[in-house]
């Protein structure tokens, strides 16, 4: 009987050793190179697909509503504006729209569409009823009425006048200059079917529909979103780019920065973003193309200028002077980031004030100012949002240097929640802090948030200026692209002599792409993966 | 059924503790993912939605009444139900985790066996160094490895995603990273484990007595010895299962996998509560079911527990 058993197990083995031989066999062959490599760049019909990074997963593709970033990433290729910016410039060029009006007083806007277009999916031709809903929903104009968190962008509207199937009117309440930087090319200036959301309610963010030259096929939820190249599109955009080459793009998902670096050196991906850390390295290969982009943002370390300590102008120059912002590029964004010198980086379309001062480091002129104030201050807080890049070695640079004229700095590392937190209680708490704005392309939107109006909301250094509020204020409605950018400049000095920021830097986008492959971006870094081509 | 009301207590705790989570921590959600451009009619009607214009008591009931129906909420960013989301992302997530068990068993569970019956020898010594290097280990940085080796080195397997599972091939394909990044740990532990168990099992008379009987070492071994020290073992994994989802995070994160890990991450970074506390509940969920279903298996492997709890 026993012997019988192990006979059996004796086959089993042997069995089994002959599968395990097989196994190593296909596996030696593959690692040899008979097994076809497992990595593509084309659909399953063959055709060729670009594989996108994207910093995280797409939440909503409704242009009213788009969260953030990487949603605005996608729906560029999605949606059309009557306007757009000309790839890579500030150039304004007509896409939807044949011809397009601007009176001269800033209240009206007159269009005419060109006539064909179709929305993707059979939803049918734009007209200027779709023109009309899309931005009066925006603007909560419509009924039932919507509550988008874009709707101050489109603060200003009046009413779109339809004067015709392709015609029609923007009528504003009062005029907004930055009207034709934030709104018109800008995502909420895209223009949506009305049909397709009336048909799909809630549904329409998730799938989108609209007339750019790639239609939403499918979102893989923190997997990939693909977009198809649309069959009907109508070349609203021929005037300024060639046809979309991409028979399919993809976006993935890639939260995590050396999983982007694997992707792309394993080619899963053709273009990303890269971390500051990774640049030089990709630069160094040959297979790689490596764009950078300045956008609008800026980052600054600021003080409460209604703080007890921080009131005295004498501590505010003092701490200006000792802090090393070279140092801080270096040693926190690998000496990559453009030093700021102002608000408004040179990349902005109008506004950027070349002849900034720019502070250096000065230990003697430091504790000078020291001396003016009389006693040194007491123990000081330096709070950082942790979510920002750099932020804990921006911190331990400030500490230092401060230690240095005599300024002891605790530091303290918040969560964004806690770091954002509006309202007196946590202004009051503030005193030192390091922190970063977007923008989205006119200096109106940068400057907002150190106004009057915008003490214990966003404006963290609690200064009240009212020149500077007023400037503000006329800068939205003033017409004459001189005169603004007087007025931006005028801000700026003003901003400058109340010594409350030592600004740091403009942060710049890197991007990788794989040999071969024309990237086209927005000027403020953003894709437009449409416009890819390749070499 | 003692035990049952018990799970019941802790899940009914848990939705107390998660429908006032929102209240506990600092901040603002809907400013916090909307940012300084939201007005704040849309910031009224997002807190409205998400009820936190009630009364605290009345938010706990509602949203305790909502779980119990299976309703969740939605998530006010992308106007989806938080059950459709959860429901679109967890097959991924436990076909991850059940894989990096069954993974870890295949390997750790003959591991423990082997170094328990050739104890002390170099065999077992080597089996022992091996296992404590895999059991400190931390799933992300062998997820990085596996990348650079197999993904970058060898460009053998995909580096991203999961891919779709009506193509099985292609999704196994991506599996095998994540999963052996997973399970690399716990084969450490298992071998560890079932070494140690095995080797107070081995010292068993029923063992002696198989022994003198003429049975086969591997029968002896697998069939007899192996099925006692296995108890200790199952009551680990069962709890190991809840360790694996949370190891899941980072996997998901590395390999850029959809699932419960890689949603529960970034809805924490955007303060999206509503996704937070059904990720929570789910987790929370499947943990106590394994743990139960771990303590049942008992009954069936060990027949003294079946008996003792009939008497």
């Amino acid at each position: 009987m026993s012997g019988r058993n192990e006979l059996t197990h004796l086959r089993f083995l042997t069995s089994r050793r002959t599968l395990l031989g097989a196994g190593t066999t296909l596996g030696l062959a593959w690692m040899t190179g008979l097994a076809p490599r497992l990595i593509t760049h084309a659909n399953a019909a063959g055709e060729q697909v670009l594989r996108l990074r994207l910093l995280a997963d797409i939440q909503n593709l409704d242009p009213a509503f788009e969260p953030q970033d990487h949603d605005l990433q996608v729906i560029f290729n999605i949606y059309e504006n009557l306007v757009s910016f000309r790839p890579g410039t500030f150039e304004l060029v007509n896409t939807l729209a044949e011809e397009w009006t601007a009176h001269p007083d800033g209240l009206r806007f007159d269009f005419k569409l060109k006539e064909g277009i179709q929305f993707h999916r059979g939803f049918g031709e734009m007209t200027a009823e779709d023109v009309k809903f899309s931005f009066e929903r925006i603007a909560g104009l419509t009924q039932p009425a919507i509550d988008s968190p874009y709707k101050k962008l489109w603060g200003a509207l009046q009413e779109v006048k339809i004067t015709g199937k392709y015609s029609g009117s923007i009528l504003l309440k009062n005029a907004s200059a930055p009207l034709m930087n934030l709104t018109v090319p800008n995502n909420v200036g895209q223009v949506v079917s009305k049909r397709a959301i009336e048909e799909l309610g809630d549904g329409f963010g998730t799938n989108p529909v609209g007339t750019g030259p790639y239609e939403f096929i499918e979102w893989a939820p923190r997997e990939r979103v693909v977009l198809r190249r649309f069959e009907g599109y109508s070349g609203a955009n021929s005037a300024y780019a060639e046809l979309p080459e991409w028979a399919e793009i993809q976006f993935v998902p890639v939260t995590e920065d050396s999983t982007a670096e694997i992707s792309l050196e394993t080619g899963e991906l053709d273009f990303g973003a890269l971390p500051l850390s990774a640049v030089s390295r990709f630069e160094e290969n040959p297979d790689f193309s490596v764009t950078e982009k300045t956008g609008f943002a800026y980052k600054f370390i600021g003080m409460n200028v209604n703080d007890p300590v921080l009131k005295d102008i004498n501590i505010r120059q003092a701490i200006r002077h000792a802090i090393d912002v070279d140092s801080i590029i270096e040693a926190a964004f690998e000496g990559r980031w453009a030093r700021a010198t102002a608000v408004l980086p040179p990349s902005m379309p109008f506004g950027h004030w070349k002849d900034a001062p720019m502070l250096t480091r000065d230990v003697s002129a430091a504790k000078a100012f020291l001396e003016k104030a009389g006693s040194p201050p007491p123990k000081l807080t330096f709070t950082y949002n942790s979510s920002e890049a750099g932020g804990s070695t921006v911190a331990e640079i400030v500490q230092a240097n401060l230690m240095e004229i005599g300024i002891e700095v605790e530091v303290v590392g918040q969560e964004n929640a806690v770091a954002m937190q509006l309202g007196e209680e946590a202004q009051n708490a503030r005193q030192i802090f390091y922190i970063g704005y977007g923008s989205q392309g006119d200096p109106a939107q940068s400057m907002s948030w150190f106004t009057c109006e915008q003490i214990d909301k966003w404006n963290f250094l609690d200064w009240c200026d009212e020149t500077f509020t007023d400037l503000a204020a006329k800068g939205i409605v003033e017409q004459d692209p001189s005169k603004r950018l007087e007025i931006y400049l005028q801000m700026q000095k003003q901003w400058e002599e109340a010594a409350n920021v030592v600004w740091v830097a403009w942060p710049t986008s890197f991007f990788a792409s794989r040999e071969g492959l024309e990237p086209s971006m927005r000027p403020d870094g953003r894709m437009l993966a449409w416009n890819f081509r390749s070499a | 059924m003692g035990r049952l009301l018990m799970i019941a207590s802790v899940l009914l705790l848990l939705l107390v503790f998660l429908s006032l989570l929102i209240h506990l921590v600092p901040g603002d959600p809907v400013q916090i993912i909307m940012g300084p451009l939201a007005s704040e009619s849309f910031a009224a009607t997002v807190r409205q939605e998400m009820g936190l214009d009630q009364p605290i008591p009345m938010q706990v009931l509602g949203f305790i009444a909502g779980a119990l129906q299976g309703d969740l909420g939605n998530d006010f960013v992308s106007n989806r139900s938080v059950v459709e989301i959860i429901a679109g992302v967890l097959p991924h997530t436990m076909i991850l985790a059940v894989s990096g068990l069954g993974l870890a068993m295949a390997i750790g569970l003959p591991l423990g066996v082997y170094a328990a019956v050739n104890a002390n020898s170099m065999a077992d010594r080597v089996i022992a160094a091996i296992s404590i290097t895999l059991i400190t280990l931390p799933p992300y940085v062998a997820g990085l490895l596996l990348l650079l080796v197999f993904s970058v080195g060898l460009a053998w397997l995909p580096a991203l995603g999961a891919g779709r599972l009506d193509e099985p091939l292609d999704y196994l394909l991506r599996l095998v990273q994540p999963a052996t990044a997973l399970a690399l740990g716990w084969i450490g532990y298992l071998a560890r484990l079932t070494r140690a168990s095995m080797l107070e099992v081995l010292q068993a008379n029923y063992i002696r007595t198989a022994r003198s009987l003429g049975l086969s070492k591997r029968r002896v071994h697998y069939s007899y010895a192996l099925r006692s020290a296995i108890i200790p073992v199952v009551a680990v994994l069962g709890v190991g299962l809840g360790h694996l989802l949370g190891g899941a995070i980072f996997i998901e994160v590395i390999f850029s996998r959809p699932g419960l890990g890689s949603l529960f991450y970034d809805s924490i970074a955007t303060r999206n509560f509503p996704v937070i506390r059904g990720s929570c509940i789910v987790v929370a969920t499947l943990f106590v079911v394994t743990n139960l279903l771990a303590d049942l298996s008992y009954r069936f492997l060990d027949p003294r527990i079946r008996v003792e709890g009939a008497q």
